[in-house]
């Protein structure tokens, strides 16, 4: 039996997927493989991770497929489960920040050169001069300067579209703070876009 | 200043209308408000107001002294007045009282966040069309709606960035080889009840089969040495001990239960069955299949449902 999948909505593919049906998983893929890329690549800023993560919420979204509940929209719900995917990655890979000018209890000019970061320009390999240039820009660099609530909340609702009531489930917050952060988010980014 | 004197909506007293002609001229408070409400349709009130304002007016037109020569432009070149504040006469007239009454909230300027939301559509129709209304009357408003315009514009720009070619193919390969490896889908799952799927499984499951079969050699070993045994001998003598067994076990039954029609059919039964091995070998067979089939339902039924469907290629 074949079916033009591509002509199905979102919540009958759910559907159809759940019933063991490949070719609408592999629709649902092709969907949304790209926002949801693109989502995680913008937070994190490494494509192998990016990719990496974006696989994970795929498949956690595959395996609980028979949990969707069809109440809300399956956008939501994996940009949901690839939303917290990302934070709980940056949450668990971020380390003690080291100061450019060294460690804080640094006192003598020796001990402030000894605890600096040196800032070194490597040969870049080709991936890399390829992710440094699709992430380069003004706008590219001050979204990414944002802290991480701010900069989702930035991208869902002005790359992705989506709407504050939707932000607000995606991210688990009340719309109130959906509001709030998106005010704050653009008023800095307004503000970074001056000074450059 | 006295809220609740103005607030329970009683006639206001002298507080409430002094307070209310401060706050026209800027001094606003809370209270003012619901002052404004009762002024608006009592007679009484407004004409004790008009009377106030009169006072006002009066002390407005104290004789003014004549300031030094310039005095007014040193004085104007070095503060920003806004334009009504920049007329000559302080006095208040009750039509500007009456205008400073029917402001809207269209005279104030907009917050940031206000004009964002304007910006990004996000704001209710009611208040989209008052924030319109002050916009078409104030140039500084629109400049910075014109400013976060610009900032979504720019952000809605950004190109959606693709992952590497093969990706979803990727994606696709890896969960399927995770569904085989993993012991949740079905197949895999019945796979693991019929075979060990590691060498320590394997250990196990051979020790705990072949541990019977080696008791029984080990007996059958020793009775060979027994020359007066033979085979259909050993065998008729376990049979009278199992007969013997169950024929105990009856009467102890018997005697247990007072002596009701069910237990003594029971034992009946079980007298019959003995009389006839083939009827307790049908009889045990049966049950056994019985057992084991639902098992089967229950196992495909009620333990892996979702499963069952996931592998159908279409
Ligand atoms: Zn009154
Ligand atoms: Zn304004």
């Amino acid at each position: 039996m074949s079916l033009n999948y591509q002509s199905v909505e979102d919540a009958e593919l759910v559907t159809l997927a759940a019933q063991g049906r490949e070719g609408a998983y592999r629709e649902l893929l092709s969907r949304y493989q790209r926002p949801v890329f693109s989502l995680i690549y913008r937070m994190v800023r490494n494509r192998t991770v990016a990719e990496d993560l974006a696989q994970e919420a795929f498949i956690r979204t595959f395996n609980a497929i028979d949990t969707y509940n069809p109440k809300y929209k399956f956008s939501s719900w994996i940009f949901k489960i690839a939303n917290n995917l990302t934070i709980d990655h940056l949450r668990k890979r971020r380390v003690p920040t080291v100061s450019m000018h060294g460690a804080p209890d640094a006192v003598t000019p020796e001990a402030q050169a000894r605890t600096s970061l040196v800032v070194r320009s490597p040969g870049e390999s080709p991936e890399e001069y390829v992710e440094n240039r699709e992430l380069a820009g003004q706008i590219e660099a001050a979204i990414g300067e944002l802290r991480e609530e701010y900069r989702v909340v930035v991208l869902l609702r002005h790359i992705e579209g989506h709407t504050y009531d939707e932000i607000a489930r995606i991210m688990e917050i009340p719309l109130g703070t959906v509001k709030t952060y998106l005010h704050r988010a653009r008023a800095e980014l307004k503000l970074r876009l001056a000074e450059a | 200043m006295n809220s609740d004197r103005s607030s329970y909506g009683g006639h206001l007293d002298d507080d409430a209308i002094q307070g209310l002609l401060d706050a026209a001229e800027g001094h606003v408070g809370a209270e003012t408000e619901s002052a404004r409400r009762h002024l608006a349709d009592c007679p009484g009130c407004r004409a004790r107001a008009d009377a106030w304002q009169e006072v006002f007016g009066e002390l407005g037109r104290l004789r003014r002294f004549a300031p030094p020569g310039r005095f007014a432009e040193r004085v104007l070149s070095g503060i920003d007045l806004p334009g009504e504040a920049a007329s000559p006469s302080r006095a208040w007239s009750w039509g500007r009282l009456r205008r400073w009454l029917s402001r809207t909230a269209a005279d104030a300027h907009l917050s940031g966040r206000r004009l964002q939301e304007l910006a990004d559509g996000a704001l209710s129709r009611k208040r989209a069309t008052l924030a319109k209304a002050h916009l078409a009357t104030c140039v500084d408003c629109e400049d910075r709606l014109a400013g976060w315009r610009r900032l979504i514009a720019t952000l809605e720009t950004l190109p959606s960035l693709a992952p590497a070619a093969g990706f979803a193919e990727r994606v696709m390969a890896r969960w399927q080889e995770m569904a085989e490896e993993t012991v949740s889908p079905g197949q895999a799952a019945r796979r693991w009840r019929l075979w060990p799927r590691s060498p320590r499984g394997w250990v196990l499951a051979g020790t705990l089969t072949s541990m019977p079969a080696a008791a029984f050699g080990a007996v059958a070993a020793f009775l060979s040495t027994v020359p007066q045994l033979t085979t259909a001998g050993l065998v008729t003598y376990l049979w009278w001990q199992a007969r013997d067994a169950l024929s105990a076990f009856g009467s102890t039954l018997l005697a247990a239960v007072v002596q009701s029609g069910a237990a003594f059919r029971a034992y009946s039964l079980a007298d019959y069955l003995i009389a006839s091995p083939a009827v307790a070998v049908a009889a045990a067979a049966g049950f056994t299949t019985l057992m084991l089939g639902s098992i089967w339902i229950l196992h495909r039924n009620i333990d892996f449902p979702r499963f069952a469907l996931r592998h159908v290629h279409s």
